[in-house]
């Protein structure tokens, strides 16, 4: 049985704790606490250490799934969780172009953390005004090798096409 | 009304260090990790403090409850030059302190949960 460490990360309210709870199979492990300062958002609850859930994809693969806080007064958790992950997730909250800087600097970091294997997930398409992933990868200048993938957190199954592409990223980096 | 409760948390701080020779620095913290009142040193970044203390006491919190320990009363770091500290006040703060390696822990934890108790009442109040 082998495990994989993924990371699931990016900017505050993209979505990373409804990306996790979506598709784990075991109750996660979340850390949310109320919002006390309610002049930078309208969300009720934030994540403050991290989620954790895990995901059996067959007989031989066990993903385990970390979930980062999304502020950056949290950025010792991101380096601590990033520890040997294999590959890592950027949820970018689609609708709010104003957070597409702070995913950028998020990436930039974890790719400074590690040389792992990453996507870029271009999360609420399911809501009207939600960038393209096409559009989001200009904006965030994602490298064309790296994959923009379309993404509805709150749905099961476009979960798992993400976790897909990212293990399929993985595998043929391992092949060159 | 934000500046009388933050000044009363503070005083409430110092007391707290003035009868605890132990304790070096305290602070209230926000769930969220958010300072509410500080009597840290100038060297420490508060902003950190706070949002590492907020992080510790949630997954504290997290493992008494799913190892079957009940409510988190406090978490607990030992190093070599002393103690950190965490306790829960109320649902909606944390009571952090450093301590001395040498500051007598069974004082300290006193003096704590009263300070917690009063801390509690003047968020409760304000």
């Amino acid at each position: 049985m082998q495990t994989v460490k993924i990371v699931v990360t990016g900017p505050f309210n993209a979505g990373k704790t409804a990306f996790i709870g979506a598709i784990s199979e075991i109750e996660v492990v979340s850390t949310e606490r109320r919002i006390t300062d309610h002049s930078q958002s309208t969300k009720e609850q934030t994540t403050v250490a991290m989620d954790f859930g895990r995901i059996t994809v067959d007989d031989g693969l066990v993903l385990y799934l970390f979930g980062t806080p999304g502020q950056r007064r949290f950025d010792f958790m991101w380096e601590i969780l990033s520890e040997g992950m294999l590959g890592f997730i950027v949820l970018v909250d689609s609708v709010a172009p104003e957070t597409f800087h702070e995913a950028r600097g998020i990436l930039d970091l974890f790719k400074n953390y590690s040389p792992a294997c990453y996507v870029v997930a271009a999360n609420k398409q399911d809501l009207k005004d939600a960038w393209p992933p096409q559009d989001l990868r200009i904006a965030l200048k994602i490298d064309s090798d790296v994959k923009v993938v379309p993404c509805v957190a709150t749905d099961k199954e476009s979960v798992k096409r993400v976790l897909l592409e990212l293990l399929y990223s993985i595998l043929e980096t391992a092949e060159e | 009304m934000e500046k009388p409760r933050t000044q009363l948390m503070l005083e409430r701080l110092r007391a707290l260090q003035a009868t605890a020779p132990g304790i070096e620095a305290s602070a209230v913290v926000s769930v969220d990790g958010l300072i509410m009142a500080s009597a840290l040193p100038a060297e420490v970044e508060e902003d950190r403090v706070s949002a590492m203390s907020a992080a510790m006491l949630s997954l504290g919190d997290r493992i008494a409850g799913e190892l079957g320990r009940g409510t988190l009363q406090q978490v607990y770091v030992r190093g070599e030059n002393g103690y950190v500290i965490l306790s829960s006040i109320g649902e909606e703060a944390v009571l952090t302190v450093m301590a001395r390696a040498k500051a007598k822990l069974g004082l300290v934890f006193l003096d704590m949960s009263r300070a917690a108790r009063d801390l509690e009442a003047i968020l409760l109040e304000t």
